[in-house]
């Protein structure tokens, strides 16, 4: 074989091959293909599998995935019935429903997420201007119409979005605030609310602790007064139960009892400064003149 | 040999060797591992062929037909504050203020735990499953803080706030056949908006100070008590001191003064006569005497 022969068959092979290649495409679970001829649609794909279609260029796949999405809006500031407003942000979990529809009408994600965030901020803004601002925040369940009014704005807003092949399975809040003006007026309240708690709670407080030392001295007080009561009447027991003892002792023989007390009282009344004058015939003088 | 004909006769070999390892190499493209904590789904041409595999190695058609994934089978997220600060995710949620229904703000961050039951499903159900939950999880906190109050929030009874979000979102998620169940939704951390912050610290502060000085003011009154007690035993000891030494002092003197007086009774006047000059002759020799004649 020649060179210049072979050289053309293999090129003539690879060719095959990749037009071949192009005959085929898999399609996800949770994805769709949308084929087309010259650019235009003419068959959507929304099984998983292994599909056949006329090779390149005569007809495209675009592959798109069907999931959902999680689109978050900006917060934004809606008016409430009672003039008041209310910041929402709101998330959109959607889908391609229509894959066919989808690449006509929408193309890419981005411009469908930019669609969905113009339908939604409408709607959501045209039925919380129904409520007043308790449907938004209220401590009364009955009162609350949050969550009703998220639910009508994904089933409001499905319909226009249908013409995009876009389908809303869940919107939900992501925060729920109020504007700068607003909520500087809310935390100036709950601050001056702690402040004040913060204040009650200091005097009260100082108050207790008043209250409770006062009671401990007065209970100290009364303590010590019932132990000096219980001290005097022990003392005085005593006394009288030693008075009893001396009086029966002394029962005996009062004059030498008398004479004994005499001595005693000599001895306790004259002591180192005392001066005694005596006659020196007296009996005392006697006494000193044999002591020497 | 010369090299050219040894390459001559080798070179068919070579290039089968080369090919039976490029083969092999193919065909181990179809190995892959489940590990521990995941759960493996494995896909054929786009189906689902294999929803559940269990952790370990396994084997799916080769490249370009078969394709394995393996979700994690348990997943935690959080603001990083508090709560489930320690989760592979943590700080993907932002800390946000919330209106709660006494019309205060919160600032609060929304953690998440979740098992993935259905990992098939979970693949299936959104691009990322993982922010859906969270945004979902995110929305039913919203809404239950908007039913409960500051305090409720501030305080323990928080945990029913986060058993409302839960049970709402897990509804929510069912509804989507998100192929996930919630263990637990926390509210992380809440705290008054902006400024309140600082001002409910000092509240809080000044609670902590009332129990502080009752405590202090408790602990005088323990202090006087028992000062007083001790107070009242020496007084009563005291007392009784006193009167056992004027018992005892009296019983000693009774004593005495009976051998005194069986002596005295023997001989009245010799006794009387030495008692007499006894005492004198102790009184007499220390005090100063003067004689006069």
């Amino acid at each position: 074989m020649k060179p210049q022969r072979m050289l053309a068959l293999v090129i003539a092979a690879v060719v095959a091959v990749l037009l071949l290649k192009t005959c085929f495409f898999v399609v996800d679970r949770g994805e769709a293909a949308v084929v087309a001829e010259f650019g235009k649609p003419v068959r959507v794909v929304d099984g998983p599998g292994l599909y056949v279609k006329a090779p390149a260029p005569l007809q495209s796949v675009r592959t798109l995935d069907c999931r959902l999405n999680v689109w978050t809006s900006e917060p934004t500031e809606y008016v409430t019935a009672d003039t008041a407003s209310v910041v929402l942000s709101v998330y959109v979990a959607w889908r391609i429903s229509d894959a066919g529809t989808f690449v006509l009408a929408a193309g890419t994600k981005e411009r469908a997420e930019e669609r969905i965030g113009d339908v939604v901020t409408s709607v959501l803004g045209r039925l919380v201007a129904r409520h007043p601002m308790g449907a938004f925040a209220s401590t009364q369940p009955a009162d609350v119409l949050l969550p009703e009014v998220l639910r009508s704005t994904a089933r409001e807003s499905q319909e226009p979005l249908s013409k995009l092949g876009v389908s809303v399975a869940d919107l939900g809040v992501v925060r729920v605030g109020l504007p700068d003006g607003a909520r500087d007026v809310v935390i100036g309240r709950m601050a001056a609310g702690y402040d004040a708690r913060a204040a009650l709670e200091v005097a009260a407080g100082e108050e207790e602790a008043a209250r409770i030392r006062a009671a401990a001295d007065s209970e100290r007080q009364v303590v010590l007064a019932d132990a000096r009561g219980e001290s005097e009447r022990i003392r005085s027991e005593a006394d009288a139960a030693a008075m009893r003892i001396y009086a029966d002792a002394h029962a005996a023989d009062p004059e030498f009892y008398r004479f004994l007390r005499t001595l005693e009282s000599y001895r306790v009344v004259m002591n180192d400064r005392t001066s005694v004058v005596m006659s020196s015939r007296s009996e005392l003088f006697k006494l000193l003149d044999e002591k020497d | 040999m010369t090299p050219a004909t040894w390459a001559h006769q080798r070179a068919p070999r070579t290039a089968v060797a080369v090919a039976a390892v490029v083969l092999a190499g193919y065909a181990l493209s179809g190995v892959f591992v489940v590990g521990a904590d995941e759960r493996g789904v494995v896909t054929q041409l786009g189906r689902v062929v294999a929803a559940d595999v269990a952790p370990g190695v396994h084997y799916h058609a080769p490249w370009p037909f078969g394709r394995a994934e393996s979700p994690r089978a348990r997943i935690v997220e959080g603001s990083g504050a508090g709560g489930y600060a320690g989760g592979p995710a943590a700080g993907a949620v932002e800390r946000l203020e919330y209106l709660t229904g006494d019309r205060s703000l919160v600032e609060a961050g929304v953690g998440v735990k979740y098992e993935v039951r259905d990992a098939a499903a979970m693949l299936a159900v959104a691009g990322d499953a993982r922010e859906l939950v969270r945004r979902v999880a995110g929305s039913a906190v919203a809404e239950a803080v908007g039913l409960a109050t500051l305090d409720d929030v501030l305080s323990e009874r928080v945990a029913g706030v986060e058993e409302a979000a839960g049970a709402r979102a897990q509804a929510t998620l069912d509804a989507l056949h998100s192929g996930v169940r919630l263990t637990a939704v926390r509210v992380e951390e809440p705290r008054p908006a902006g400024a309140a912050s600082d001002a409910c610290a000092r509240a809080r502060d000044a609670v902590a100070g009332r129990r502080g000085a009752s405590a202090e003011a408790e602990a005088y009154r323990t202090r006087m008590a028992a000062l007083a007690r001790g107070e009242a035993a020496a007084l009563d000891a005291a007392a009784r001191e006193h009167g056992a030494r004027a018992v005892s002092d009296a019983t000693a003197e009774a004593t005495r003064f009976g051998a005194l007086l069986t002596e005295y009774r023997s001989d009245p006047d010799a006794v009387r006569d030495r008692l007499y000059r006894e005492t004198m002759s102790e009184v007499l020799g220390r005090v100063q005497t003067r004689l006069v004649d």
